[in-house]
């Protein structure tokens, strides 16, 4: 039986398609059925390509047929999330704004995946252009939290964690501007990349804010998120910002140990008001295990955390209602028909996006008019250099920096929608990341108890530029400390689909 | 502290073509005024000759040889074209003063 | 006061679109010609998902430009988004460079010891185009252009005539085509001028409030259309009434700007750093190299053939373009003197060169060709009317000019005791013509001439023919 496949890691399953244990053909069925036992309960995905997917996985199986050599993700169940381009898949960013969009170009993160034998199984749910931390923005249905379904699933690729939280995929792609992969994945308990800034092309990702965008992986296990940047990460002749430097061997990074390193701790950033005390156990019963296991904690100091939040939206909501201004009705896309060219932009405009990308595209523009740039776009690009300055001076005392992705474990449905500004602010542990450009991983760490309910809990780490193997030398051993967090599923899982 | 006020409200959103409803005038004034008054504590940052931070750069900026590759076929550029005839995206007609 | 009691200040900014193959940030083609929306791809049309990547052939290009007009080029420079909505604007802005250009200060000289100073260059991409009215209140807007590269050279307001303004305008188009930089072609658009324009009263050194006319896609508009601007700026002037800082369209037929747009209702551009594009590096390696790379430049050349001896005339003619310079220097290199190869170059060879509508890198004669003919007249092997003959038949692809001398029995006669028998028979058939002359009607002289050409069929060495005739008219 393919079902009982259902639930290994990515890497786990391309092995066992090689080996014939499973045809891929099976695999996809096996998780096809969880979908759709489970997904009108937790709504992850948008679009689901079945025949596509049917299609790609019988050329695998064709393939091995033929005795041909399978690529590493060759018939594993794959989702993307819906700001990834892949060509003749609807492709709509959960926005309005594109309906009916279906990209006529490949993207290069659909190319590389397929390439590499994965099955495209269709387009994971994100708040609207990526805006959010919680998945309710944007004309579609919100996704819920697998763990507790009157959560959220965090976002802004809330629909690649819980897909993968609910072991409707093994991998999946989210994008990460200020979080948006560490944060639902500490939501929902699986593991998330955020690669260095240039890592991984932007090529065919729908550009949210070009200078912190960063597309990466979600998965059940570190080695996972290691198999997925070997593949997806290189230059790319589509994407100017993309580095030529090569990638490590990051699955042996994997097999490495935490004793030796010298892990930061920015203690300033505990006494956080609004961190919660469920989070804040959580993270220091972390750093313990790290200790335990023969880490370093160092302390370090980070001057300018706290203006980290003011910083990044300045300039993610500058670069935003600038990469947003093409959506104009012209030459694809959301379009209300007028005679007046001024009238029908406004009217399609103001049509086609919702509220929080709005309220963004006017905080972009007034930050950008020429008579306020300087006091707060020209500041803020000032304040970037000072927090990346920041990162330099403690990478300059330590190999890696721990700390929590989120003050809170998660918040229910609706809790924070009519407050836009507490929803940034709960971002001052993942924003400094985007600023420096930096590569950190979020991996389940643990459990704390929101009211009456219990949620998981993600550790974040972060390196250096360019140095993700760190990352998997660090998450994974830290991974193998903390075996029984694989073991424990949704309840979702064990009363339903699994 | 900032308050960002209708009338600016109206004149942002004109500058970037969103048609908003009175209501809707509101609340971004509302939330506008609080997260711009959050963005201000940035002021309180010693920024003087600090080089601003566009992005964190590549090594060296990859430039692409000139190498013409084949352009799109006219059908699929205008297929998701909401109005179009054979040849032209069209547009309801507008001042040319560019 | 009237127009003579104002200064005229004149700044020029002229868009100039580079030679590439394909776009400033993609591969996409962009040939001018093609259907409306058949030079197209997914950047181009701002499809969600694409990022811009530079073209290191526009890069190298409008570096040479800069390197020959004396840019101070700079090794940092930096790309900017300038934003506006226009349906010809695919992206919603355009990729221009703002406060950090690849090229700072530098002049286009334009008139011997007069040049325009620069304040800058950038780059940028270009934009579509509209066709309005296709069909009633719609217009229709072709993609084909936008992304075009383009630099955009901005002069200092240092002119102080329309005519000037044009003079400038025709040596950047002589040096953008020279350096094989931009087709320098006016009509197709790929090289474009806006002028601003103020007035001031004489003696008073600060500047008058300026107005930019729009468009001007020809020299002759260019220069009628600053001397329009700056009546209706005098008018108003006189009037007591300001100037106000506008956008200017020209109107032909009218020979008369009008204000298309007020700075009061200037847009506000939202510029801010490309941040999809690293900053541009030009390594000062690689920037010798390309400075290494230059040709000569009209100016250096011009001064080269005046110190030569040939005159302004000629020389202006030699260096209208880069290929027809190279080639008298070819000839000239082959041996030719060097008024005797200019000659040939703007005479025959230019007229055989426009008869057959061929560019000066096609010449089937070639300069070692030429060189010899000339070299053949020297020698006295051939004479001018048989020279003639020679170059014809090359420029045919009959042969080397040796052979054809000799193929076609072109070769001169110059034997004094041959052509005596000849002369003597000559006058002796036109006894009425020879009184005449002896006579003192001295035009008859070049009807015996060409009758002792005509016996010889275009062989006798004229010198000789001369000297014989003088002889046998003074004897008697």
């Amino acid at each position: 039986m393919a079902a009982e496949f259902v639930g290994m890691g990515a890497a786990r399953l391309a092995a066992a398609v090689a080996e014939g244990e499973v045809t891929a053909a099976a695999l996809l069925e096996a998780h096809l059925d969880r979908i759709s036992a489970l997904d009108g309960e937790v709504r992850a995905w948008r679009h689901l390509d079945l025949e596509g997917a049917r299609a790609q996985a019988a050329a695998v199986d064709a393939a091995r047929a033929r005795g041909e050599r399978l690529g590493p993700l060759a018939g594993v169940p794959v989702g993307l999330k819906d700001i990834f381009v892949v060509e003749g898949m609807p492709t709509q960013c959960s926005s309005r704004m594109l309906e009916g969009w279906v990209p006529g170009y490949q993207g290069t993160h659909a190319q590389r995946m397929r390439e590499a034998g994965a099955v495209l199984v269709g387009k994971l749910a994100m708040d609207e252009f990526a805006m959010g931390s919680s998945n309710e923005n944007g004309p579609d249905p919100s996704v819920h939290n697998p763990w507790d379904l009157d959560f959220v699933p965090g976002g802004s690729s809330g629909g690649s964690a819980a897909a993968v939280a609910a072991r409707m995929v093994p991998l999946s792609l989210g994008s990460d501007t200020g979080g948006s992969i560490r944060q639902p994945a500490s939501f929902c308990g699986v593991a998330g990349l955020k690669p260095s800034y240039g890592r991984v092309s932007r090529a065919g990702m729908i550009a949210f804010a070009s200078s912190l965008d960063q597309a990466g992986p979600m998965a059940l296990e570190v080695e996972d998120l290691a198999l997925a940047l070997e593949l997806l990460a290189g230059a790319d002749p589509k994407d100017a910002s993309c580095v030529d430097l090569p990638v490590p061997d990051l699955r042996a990074a994997c097999r490495g140990e935490l004793a030796g390193m010298r892990v930061g701790l920015h203690r300033a950033a505990l006494g956080l008001e609004g961190l919660d005390a469920g989070v804040r156990a959580c993270f220091e019963d972390a750093i313990a295990r790290m200790r335990e296991a023969g880490a370093e904690i160092v302390d370090i100091e980070l001057p300018h955390f706290d203006a980290a939040v003011a910083c990044y939206y300045v300039l993610c909501t500058a670069e935003a209602a600038s990469n947003l201004a093409r959506y104009d009705g012209l030459r694809f896309g959301h379009r209300v028909p007028d005679a007046d060219l001024e009238v029908q932009y406004a009217k399609s405009r103001a049509s086609g996006f919702g509220d929080e990308v709005k309220r963004r595209i006017m905080l972009g523009t007034f930050v950008l008019r020429a008579d306020s740039y300087e006091a707060y776009y020209g500041r803020a690009m000032k304040v970037r250099r000072k927090i990346a300055e920041d990162y330099t001076a403690a990478f300059a005392r330590c190999d890696l920096i721990a700390s929590p992705v989120s003050p809170v474990a998660g918040f229910r449905l609706g809790e924070r929608v009519d407050d836009p500004l507490a929803m940034y602010l709960s971002d001052v542990f993942t924003v400094g990341v985007n600023l420096a450009g930096l590569p950190a991983l979020s991996v389940p760490s643990g459990f704390a108890k929101v009211g009456e309910r219990e949620l998981p809990v993600g550790l974040q780490l972060i390196a250096p530029a360019f140095e993700e193997a760190r990352l998997f030398r660090a998450g994974a051993a830290f991974e193998r400390l903390t075996p029984a967090l694989r073991e424990r599923v949704p309840p979702l899982l064990a009363k339903g689909g699994a | 502290m900032a308050r960002v006020v209708s009338d600016e409200i109206r004149a942002l959103a004109r500058l970037c073509r969103l048609e908003l409803e009175e209501a809707e005038i509101e609340r971004f004034s509302a939330d506008l005024s609080r997260i711009v008054a959050h963005i201000e504590t940035l002021a309180g940052i010693e920024v003087e000759g600090v080089e601003p931070f566009v992005g964190p750069e590549a090594p060296a900026a990859q430039l692409r040889a000139d190498t013409p590759a084949t352009p799109l076929a006219r059908e699929r550029a205008l297929a998701p074209v909401p109005a179009h005839d054979e040849e032209f995206v069209l547009v309801p007609r507008f001042k040319d003063e560019m | 006061m009237s127009l003579h009691d104002y200064e005229l200040v004149v700044g020029l900014e002229i868009h100039c679109q580079l030679a590439t193959r394909s776009k400033l940030f993609t591969d996409c083609p962009f040939d001018t010609g093609g259907e409306p929306n058949t030079r197209v791809d997914p950047f181009t049309l701002g499809w969600p998902g694409t990022l811009p990547v530079p073209n290191a052939e526009a890069v190298r290009l409008a570096t040479r430009l800069a390197l020959a007009l004396d840019c101070e080029l700079q090794a940092h420079s930096r790309f900017a988004r300038k934003h506006y909505f226009y349906p010809d604007l695919p992206h919603g802005y355009q990729i221009t460079q703002a406060d950090a250009p690849y090229a700072k200060g530098g002049a286009i000289p334009f008139a011997p010891g007069k040049a325009l100073p620069l304040e800058r260059i950038h780059m940028e991409s270009d934009a579509g185009k509209t066709t309005h009215g296709v069909r009633e209140g719609v217009s229709g807007v072709d993609y084909n252009r936008a992304g075009a590269p383009l630099v955009e050279i901005v002069s200092l307001p240092a002119l102080r005539s329309a005519k000037d303004a044009a003079e400038v305008l025709r040596s950047l188009r002589q040096l953008v085509r020279w350096l094989g930089v931009s087709e320098g072609d006016m009509e197709k658009g790929s090289l474009r001028c806006d002028a601003n324009v103020s007035l001031r009263p004489r003696g008073v050194e600060a500047l008058g409030t300026r107005c930019e006319i729009k468009n001007l896609n020809s020299f002759k508009f260019l220069e009628a259309a600053i001397g329009a601007e700056a009546r209706r700026q005098a008018d108003l002037l006189d009037r007591g009434e300001a100037v106000v800082q506008s956008t200017m369209a020209y109107e032909v037929d009218a020979d008369r700007t009008w204000v298309m747009r007020s700075k009061e209702d200037a847009a506000d551009y939202l510029y801010f750093p490309e941040p999809d594009l690293p900053p541009l590096r030009l390594e000062a390696a690689w920037l010798d190299a390309q400075r290494e790379a230059l040709p000569e430049l009209p100016g250096p050349r011009r001064d080269r053939y005046l110190a030569a001896g040939l005159s302004d005339y000629d020389a202006e003619q030699l260096t209208a373009d880069r290929a027809t310079g190279d080639y008298f220097d070819a000839v000239c290199e082959a041996g030719a003197g060097a008024k005797a190869a200019c000659n040939w170059i703007i005479g025959e060879l230019a007229a055989a060169m426009k008869a057959e509508k061929l560019e000066m890198v096609a010449c089937p004669v070639t300069p070692a060709q030429l060189a010899e003919i000339i070299a053949l007249v020297e020698a006295d092997t051939i004479n001018g009317r048989a020279a003639k003959q020679v170059f014809e038949a090359v420029f045919a692809g009959e042969g080397a000019p040796r052979e054809i001398v000799e193929r076609k029995g072109l070769g001169q006669v110059s034997d004094r005791a041959a052509l005596e028998a000849v002369v003597a028979e000559i006058l002796a058939a036109h006894p009425d013509q020879l009184a005449a002359l002896r006579g003192g009607k001295a035009k008859l002289r070049g009807f015996f001439v060409g009758q002792v050409m005509k016996q010889t069929r275009g062989r006798a060495n004229p010198q000789v023919v001369q000297a014989l005739l003088d002889a046998a008219i003074a004897e008697r």
